[in-house]
């Protein structure tokens, strides 16, 4: 897509290109000798603090949303309790700060237990997954299932004479064909982090100004 | 003088475009063809591609370039609107005559109308119906003229009106100069002359003036000078050049006559309607009517009442037997050449010299070279005795005829050969040209035709002999197709003769094929309207109301434009044919479609559904129920089916050499990177890490880049702190939270000293442990506890490459173990120096350290599960096959 050319344009792509490229030599070069380094600490602190405000306008539009609801009348119970909790914890942590006595038994009696069960069904619904899905339907289901089955008893130090045995074919399996896999991922995702980098410093992605 | 390619007008040679139409004009070095664009020599009057005419057939103009301004679009012949001078010469084309070269087809030719003119069509139709502004001069004229005039609408909007044109003109130049005639044909090949001939005819009709018998009539000239002896001639040539419709047409008239003639033997006289009659001179007078009959109006309607009496003859005497009421009509005797003298032919009108030719003498050979090849078949079938009477001219129509003509039609001597003979020879036929050959093939024309050659009055028996049919030349044999199979109009039915049609028309019985049946399924499928009562044949359906138009040329006339209402009409979709469905069959869909619309009923439960719903709910229930016995039953007894030794991986050992490497006070920083959800699983390698520093007296510092991981960090040291006597500040401190991004982790990297505020709300540099570091690369090792594989990245990329000296270890949950392992298998330099995989590491790892922990006994409880699930895997397949196996059966 052919852009037209504009003053305020070319200061976005030179903006953004000259913070890259100067975050970009940091990793190359000994900034300090350039006397870019402290340039380089006020743009990461520039980074963070915009990352930081994204809390705020993330608890900003969780309170619009559940507001409307209430409004709308759309489970309202649940966005009442959600905006309670939220003021409440919001009210407790300015009070006394988030080490606040308080805080940390919210934080340790409730919101722990409640997300590590929420994540503990993770096993049932995988108990039933395996029994309805895992069927040996043709080969490659059934290499699926053998492998998973080795390498799940495998997790474990069974106490059997052949425990060795599969824990080294586990290994194996991670060692290689795992490895193998992930490593191209990997490389898959570096290239494309790289490329859009490089699209991003000579302004061809523009995600700042459009 | 240049021809205008368009509209005809002459212009002066110097001329560039037309006077008339401003169409540019071609120079005289050639003339460019308007058909195939070739450029033909000057003199050329057909084109040499194409052989499109070249030269528009234009009459001669009254005055200089006062040829009026033609109507466009229309190509119909015309006949002029106003009365024609009575001293209007003969026509004569100034056009040059046509190259000999003969035409396969005669090609329409367009002809522009003058704006004093109307077509034929319209003069018919007002005719017709008598009305429009020619009603007055219509009235004047007799029935069985405007009959004549009258070809049906569709016929006049066809081709009838050219071969009509074209008869009246030849017989008016023979009337005018037939010595010239004939000597000027006899030079033209038949069919280029028969096409010029109308062309010329039609010129000649349209603009210069009405054909002078036509004249005659509208200038009421007293019957008196109407000679009956000549109106038998008249009708004996008359009818073998007028066209089968025309027959038909008069038909009425005949009818009419038929109520009203006397007896054969007076026909001339009982035929002529009372007001002809009444001017029909004496024999004596004929004379003197002949010499004034250039002005008088001919066409007594006795000619045509004989005309179509032997028409009728000629086909019934084919069919069979004549009707009575055909026998009655007797044929008016014809008069012989002889009687109409020479010098009396010269005196009179153009058009009664020809038809009194044509009855006196043997037909002219002109006629058949004239008249156009379709209208030589038709007519050739019902006037056979034509070519008998023109024997005694057969030698100027050997001469005359083409070469192809003349090979088909037989010798004087031989005689024509016979039909069928000409029907089963085809290599004659491959002599006819191809535009004949296509006419005897095709199929039987419209109706109407065929049934007014069968409503035709039978001509005199005599008039039908074997002699004739023998003569009858090869190309009538699609005439003869043509009247056997006329269908029955309802005049004909009246007239009785639908005994002879019914006959022709009932369908020939084949023998061998026996009547198709309908069964009796299909039957009761057949659409209701199909088994209504069709109407009668001979019921007209309903009058549809005809619209009459009220404005225009057309005021008065009805059905002049049928097609407008019919458009107009908005459609309107069929329904759908009604089925008529047997009782039973109705009675059963009536039955099934009140099965398929009926619906269960709310909270209807079938047994099996429900038997089916509870063994899956039942199944589920097992499941769930072997894994909560799997996950807690190593907390009540020992299974033994693990070893408890756990014999450690060698990345746990790595993770552990890293940290008993270090030196005693020295600092580490463990990032806590995950949140409460898997606090169940990294909790645990957490706090064998901080048990195991803290342990070896290593200072703690801590950070999340999780809003739940400095709780969660905070929960782990605290715990530990008190076991190891810890001091916050002092021997650990909590960093607090880290925005999850890589800006910050580089950012964190770069800081120098370390800024901020712990988790207590202690600015870092006001403690001991903060002051100690003033960089990252202060730190004796950095601990990844990753439960996700983004972080970890991180941590490798911003941190690990900024500080390679830096010790990098990491702890991971056992789902990233594919992803994170590459940076541990790293050849060379691992970019992990380190790594705890999920709670087997950790399990191993307290192993390592010597402290019981609860990974070991949380190991236990994990393998259970696992099997639990392979189990299930296990126990479904088994299921799953044996259930095959049984629908196999």
């Amino acid at each position: 897509m052919k852009r037209r050319f504009s003053i305020l344009s070319s200061i976005y792509v030179i903006i953004a290109g000259a913070t890259g490229i100067i975050i970009l030599l940091g990793f190359f070069f000994n900034l300090e000798s350039w006397h870019l380094q402290g340039l380089q600490t006020i743009l990461l602190d520039w980074a963070i603090v915009v990352a930081a405000f994204a809390f705020l306008l993330g608890a900003v539009n969780v309170v619009r949303v559940n507001v409307m609801r209430v409004r709308q009348r759309k489970g309202a119970l649940y966005s009442l309790v959600t905006l309670a909790a939220m003021l409440l914890t919001l009210t407790l942590g300015l009070l006394d700060g988030p080490q606040s006595l308080a805080l940390q038994w919210t934080f340790k009696w409730v919101l722990v237990p409640l997300q590590a069960t929420l994540f503990s069904l993770m096993a049932f619904f995988v108990v039933v997954a395996a029994w309805r899905v895992f069927r040996l339907r043709n080969l490659a289901s059934v290499l699926l299932l053998l492998v998973a089955a080795l390498v799940l008893i495998s997790q474990v130090p069974l106490n059997f004479p052949w425990a060795e045995d599969l824990a080294a074919f586990k290994n194996w399996i991670l060692a290689v064909p795992a490895m193998a896999g992930s490593r191209g991922i990997i490389l898959g995702v570096t290239l494309g982090i790289v490329t859009t980098g490089l699209r991003l410093l000579l302004g061809i992605d523009r995600p700042y100004s459009e | 003088m240049i021809y205008c390619p368009k509209c005809g007008t002459a212009n002066l040679e110097d001329s560039k475009f037309c006077t008339q139409c401003g169409t540019a004009l071609e120079p005289e070095t050639g003339r460019r063809c308007p058909m195939c664009g070739a450029l033909n020599p000057p003199g050329n009057v057909f084109c040499d591609e194409c052989q499109a005419r070249l030269v528009p057939v234009v009459a001669r103009p009254t005055g200089p370039l006062e040829m009026p301004a033609p109507f466009k679009g229309l190509s119909l012949p015309t006949k002029p609107l106003e009365e024609p001078e009575a001293e209007a010469p003969a026509p004569q084309p100034e056009v040059p005559e046509p190259t000999p070269e003969p035409e396969p087809a005669p090609a329409p030719v367009e002809r522009e109308l003058a704006e004093d003119e109307e077509p034929d069509w319209l003069i018919n139709l007002r005719a017709k119906y008598g009305r429009g502004p020619v009603e007055a001069e219509m009235e004047a004229e007799p029935a069985w003229l405007r009959e004549l005039h009258e070809p049906p609408v569709e016929e006049a909007e066809q081709e009838a009106p050219d071969w009509l044109s074209e008869l009246r003109r030849r017989a008016e130049e023979e009337a005018l100069a037939p010595e010239e005639e004939v000597a000027e044909e006899e030079e033209v090949p038949p069919i280029a002359g028969v096409t010029e001939a109308v062309m010329e005819r039609e010129e000649e009709e349209g603009e210069e003036a009405p054909p002078e018998w036509l004249r005659a009539i509208r200038e009421e000239v007293p019957p008196e000078e109407v000679a009956p002896g000549v109106e038998a001639e008249e009708a004996v040539a008359e009818e073998e050049e007028l066209p089968d419709w025309i027959r038909e047409l008069s038909q009425e008239a005949v009818e009419e006559a038929e109520e009203e003639v006397a007896p054969l033997a007076e026909e001339e006289e009982a035929t002529l309607p009372d007001w002809l009659a009444a001017v029909v001179p004496p024999a004596e007078e004929e004379e003197a009517v002949l010499e004034a009959e250039e002005v008088s109006p001919p066409a007594p309607p006795a000619p045509e009442v004989e005309e179509k009496a032997e028409e009728e003859e000629k086909i019934t005497a084919e069919a069979g037997e004549p009707p009575d009421w055909l026998q009655r009509i007797a044929p008016p005797e014809e008069v012989p050449a002889a009687e109409v003298p020479p010098a009396e032919e010269a005196e009179a009108p153009e058009w009664l010299r020809t038809i009194t030719s044509a009855a006196a003498e043997p037909p002219p050979p002109e006629t058949e070279r004239e008249a156009p090849s379709w209208l030589q078949e038709i007519s050739a079938a019902g006037e056979v005795p034509v070519f008998e009477e023109a024997e005694p001219a057969a030698v100027e129509e050997e001469e005359a005829m083409p070469s192809w003509l003349q090979e088909l039609a037989p010798t004087a001597e031989e005689g024509p050969p016979a039909v069928e003979e000409l029907l089963g020879e085809e290599a004659e036929e491959g002599a006819i040209p191809s535009w004949l050959q296509e006419i005897k093939d095709m199929e039987p024309p419209p109706l109407e035709e065929p049934a007014a050659l069968v409503e035709a009055p039978a001509p005199p028996e005599e008039a039908v002999e074997e002699e004739e049919l023998e003569e009858v030349p090869p190309f009538t044999v699609g005439v003869e197709k043509l009247i056997e199979t006329p269908p029955v109009p309802e005049e004909a039915v009246e007239a009785g003769v639908e005994g002879v049609v019914e006959e022709e028309l009932a369908p020939p019985e084949v023998e061998g094929l026996a009547k198709a049946t309908i069964p009796a399924w299909l039957m009761a499928l057949r659409p209701a309207e199909a088994e209504k009562e069709p109407a009668a044949p001979g019921v007209e359906e309903e009058a549809v109301p005809v619209a009459m138009e009220t404005t225009g040329l057309l005021a008065g006339i009805p059905g002049v434009l049928p097609a407008e209402p019919i458009i107009g009409v908005p459609h309107v979709p069929r329904p759908p044919a009604e089925v008529t469905v047997p009782g039973e069959l109705a009675l059963e869909a009536k039955l099934l479609g009140e099965v398929v619309a009926e619906q269960r009923p709310a909270g209807v439960v079938l047994p099996r559904e429900r038997a089916q719903r509870l063994a899956r709910q039942v199944g589920r229930f097992l499941l769930y129920l072997a894994l909560i016995t799997a996950v807690l039953l190593p907390y009540f007894f020992s299974t033994g089916l693990f070893d408890e030794s756990v014999p450690p991986a060698p990345e746990t050992e790595d993770f552990y050499r890293a940290i008993e490497n270090l030196e005693p006070d020295a600092v580490v920083l463990v990032a806590f990177d995950y949140d409460p959800s898997l606090a169940g699983e990294m909790n645990l390698q957490a706090e064998a890490l901080v048990h195991h520093l803290m342990r070896r007296g290593l200072k703690v510092m801590t950070l999340s880049m999780y809003p739940g991981g400095q709780a969660l960090a905070e929960q782990v040291l605290l715990s530990a702190a008190g076991l190891y006597e810890y001091q916050a500040g002092t021997d650990y401190i909590n960093l607090g939270y880290l925005p999850n991004h890589p800006a910050s982790l580089r950012a964190f990297a770069g800081m120098n000293p370390l800024v901020g505020f712990s988790y207590e709300g202690t600015p870092v540099q006001e403690t001991l442990l903060g002051q100690r570091i003033s960089s990252l690369s202060d730190f004796a090792l950095i601990v990844e506890l990753a439960a996700d594989q983004q972080t970890l990245r991180w941590w490798v990329e911003q941190v690990g490459s900024q500080y390679p000296n830096l010790p990098l270890v990491a702890g991971i949950s056992a789902g990233l173990d594919p992803y994170v392992r590459p940076y541990y298998e790293t050849p060379g330099r691992r970019q992990l120096k380190g790594l705890l995989v999920g709670l087997p590491g950790a399990a191993q790892y307290e192993g390592l350290t010597g402290r019981v922990g609860r990974a070991l006994d949380n190991l236990e409880s994990q393998g259970l599960a696992h099997l639990t699930i392979v189990a299930a895997i296990v126990v479904s397949n088994v299921v799953y096959f044996a259930s095959r196996f049984r629908k196999g059966k």
